[in-house]
C-alpha cells in the first residue's frame, strides 16, 4: 500500500528531475558544509572564517555572461571594492565558460579578499563566492581553488 | 555537495508550489491520522530558486510551544480547500487509546478550528471508525461524504508542514512587519512560539496552513521561501500499535498481579507493570507530540533588511559623472562580504 502511494511522488520526480537545475561542489579539507542555509545553495566555512558559496540565480534579464560580469564587476566596485588584477575567464569542471573577480577591501578596519566567480549557463547565472580575513584567506587560498576548480553546473 | 535545484517552471517536486503559489496542505490535518506514507518535502525560492528544506523533528512528548492557545476556536476558520485527500477516511478502526488521545487534544484545547469546524458541520465530515475527523472538501457545502467514499479512497497523511519565509523590508519597518506576523497568527487562531529580532515564529492552524503563508508573503516583498511537509504517519501508525499491544500486556500484568503467589512474585510483576506504564506514558506523549505538530504547523519569517535605494542624480549636461546602471536584481545587493562572512 505504501508503495502504490509513493508511486506518483516518485513518477512526478522522475519527470521533473531533467528540468532541476543542479551544481556540484567539493568541499575542500578543512571546511565544513553548512546545512540548511537559506540565504545560499551552498556555504562553507573553515574553522578561521574562510567561506565559500554559490547561489544560483534566474537569468532574468536573459542576458550574457559578459553582461552578468561587467554588472557584477560594476556593483562591487560601487560598494567599494578594489579589483586586484583583471577578471579572469575561468571554465568549470565540465567546462562551462566564466568569469572571476578578486577584490580587497576592509571590513571593521581589517583587510579582506573577496572573489567571485560568474557563470551563465541557460535560465541560471551562478555566482560563487569565498571571501575572508586577508591573514587567514591567503593560507586558505589552494583549499579555496580545489573548491572552484571542482565547481560544475 | 550536489545540490536539485527546483525551478519555477516545476521543479518543486511532489507539490504543487510554484512561483505565483502554491496549494500545500490541500488536505489539512485536524487530528486525523493516516497510513504511512514517504516524506513530502517541497521547497521552493522566489528569487534564488533554491531552498533548504528544514525538517522539524522534535522530542517526545514536550517542546515548549506545544500547548495551543486556549482560545483558538474562537475564530471558526473556513473549510479548508478542496482536495482529493480531503475526502479521504480517518483510518482504519483505531484503538481506544487512540481515541482517548484525540480526546484528551480537545480537553486541552488543541482543537484546530478546522475540527471545530468538521465537528460542527457533520454531512461535511469524512468521520472514521475511530472518531476521527478529516475535512471534507468544499466544507459544510459539501455533502457527498458519504461512508463509501471513505471507504473507497485511500486515508489522509499526518502531515507536519513548516514554512520558512524570508521578506526584505525596511529597517525601520521590521519591527512592525513581524508585529503583524504576530497579530496575524492570533487571528488565525495560532499562537507566537519565538521572536527575536528580525524573525518571529507562530503556529497556525494547518487548515488556515496555505492562508496564513499567502497572507505572510502579502505584507512584504517575499526573498525566499521554503515549505515542508513532513509526513509521519508511519511513525504515528506504529506509535498506535505499540501502544495498543502495551495495554495488553499491561492488562495481563494486572491479572497476574491479582494472581500473585507471594511478595516477591508480586514484586517482580509491579517492577514489569511499571515498566510498560513507563512506556506507554512515553509513547503517548510521542502521539500527543506528533498530532500537536500536525494541528498547527509552523511558520518562520525572517525581515531582512532591505537595502535603501540611493538614486544617484541626474548627470548635469555636459558632466563627467556616469548614473550607474542599477538593475532591479535582488540578488547583486547580496553580493559581497558582508552577507558571505554572516553565517548565523
Amino acid at each position: 500500500m505504501t508503495t502504490l502511494r509513493r508511486l506518483p511522488l516518485l513518477l512526478a520526480l522522475s519527470l521533473l528531475a531533467p528540468a532541476c537545475a543542479s551544481f556540484h561542489v567539493n568541499t575542500p579539507s578543512g571546511f565544513a558544509e553548512l546545512e540548511d542555509d537559506s540565504r545560499y545553495d551552498y556555504r562553507a566555512t573553515n574553522a578561521d572564517g574562510v567561506v565559500i558559496a554559490v547561489r544560483v540565480m534566474r537569468n532574468e534579464p536573459e542576458a550574457s555572461l559578459e553582461f552578468w560580469g561587467r554588472v557584477v564587476d560594476e556593483r562591487l566596485r560601487r560598494q567599494g571594492y578594489t579589483p586586484q588584477g583583471n577578471p579572469e575567464p575561468v571554465r568549470s569542471a565540465n567546462g562551462v565558460a566564466g568569469v572571476m573577480f578578486r577584490y580587497g577591501a576592509t571590513v571593521g578596519g581589517r583587510a579582506h579578499r573577496y572573489q567571485v566567480a560568474v557563470f551563465v549557463r541557460g535560465k541560471k547565472v551562478y555566482v560563487m563566492e569565498a571571501g575572508g580575513d586577508t591573514e587567514v584567506f591567503d593560507p586558505a587560498a589552494p583549499a579555496v581553488a580545489r573548491a572552484f576548480g571542482s565547481f560544475r553546473t | 555537495m550536489s545540490l536539485c535545484l527546483p525551478m519555477a517552471s516545476g521543479c518543486a517536486a511532489g507539490s504543487s508550489y510554484s512561483r505565483s503559489g502554491y496549494s500545500p496542505p490541500s488536505q489539512a490535518y485536524a487530528g486525523s491520522v493516516a497510513q504511512p506514507q514517504s516524506v513530502q518535502e517541497v521547497s521552493v525560492a522566489s528569487v534564488a530558486s533554491v531552498s533548504t528544506e528544514s525538517t522539524e523533528s522534535g522530542s517526545s512528548g514536550g517542546d515548549s510551544d506545544e500547548a495551543p492557545p486556549s482560545e483558538p476556536s474562537a475564530d471558526a476558520p473556513a473549510p479548508p480547500p478542496p482536495s482529493p485527500m480531503a475526502q479521504a477516511p480517518a483510518r482504519p478502526p483505531a484503538s481506544r487509546e487512540a481515541q482517548a488521545a484525540l480526546g484528551n487534544t480537545v480537553a486541552h484545547g488543541a482543537t484546530t478550528p478546522a475540527t471545530a469546524t468538521t465537528t460542527t458541520t457533520a454531512p461535511a465530515t469524512a468521520r472514521g471508525p475511530a472518531g476521527r475527523t478529516t475535512p471534507a472538501p468544499g466544507g459544510a457545502a459539501n455533502n457527498v461524504t458519504a461512508p463509501a467514499v471513505a471507504e473507497a479512497t485511500p486515508p489522509a497523511p499526518m502531515l507536519i508542514y513548516t514554512a520558512a519565509v524570508d521578506v526584505s523590508v525596511r529597517r525601520a519597518e521590521i519591527t512592525a512587519t513581524l508585529d503583524r506576523v504576530v497579530d496575524l497568527a492570533y487571528s488565525m487562531g495560532g499562537y507566537l512560539v519565538q521572536r527575536t529580532d528580525a524573525q518571529v515564529q507562530v503556529r497556525v492552524p494547518s487548515a488556515r496552513f496555505r492562508e496564513g503563508v499567502r497572507r505572510v508573503e502579502e505584507m512584504a516583498e517575499v526573498l525566499h521561501r521554503t515549505i515542508n511537509a513532513q509526513d509521519v504517519s508511519e511513525e504515528f501508525n506504529d506509535l498506535e500499535v505499540r501502544l495498543t499491544n502495551l495495554r495488553a500486556v499491561r492488562r495481563r500484568l494486572e491479572e497476574f498481579l491479582a494472581r500473585a503467589a507471594n511478595v516477591a512474585e508480586a514484586l517482580r510483576v509491579a517492577q514489569e507493570l511499571e515498566r510498560v506504564t513507563q512506556e506507554m506514558d512515553r509513547i503517548e506523549g510521542r502521539m500527543r507530540f506528533l498530532r500537536a505538530r500536525a494541528t498547527f504547523s509552523l511558520v518562520t519569517v525572517t525581515a531582512h533588511a532591505r537595502s535603501e535605494v540611493v538614486v544617484a542624480p541626474d548627470p548635469l549636461p555636459g558632466s563627467a559623472v556616469r548614473r550607474p546602471l542599477d538593475l532591479p536584481v535582488v540578488w547583486l545587493e547580496r553580493l559581497g562580504l558582508g552577507r558571505l562572512l554572516q553565517l548565523r
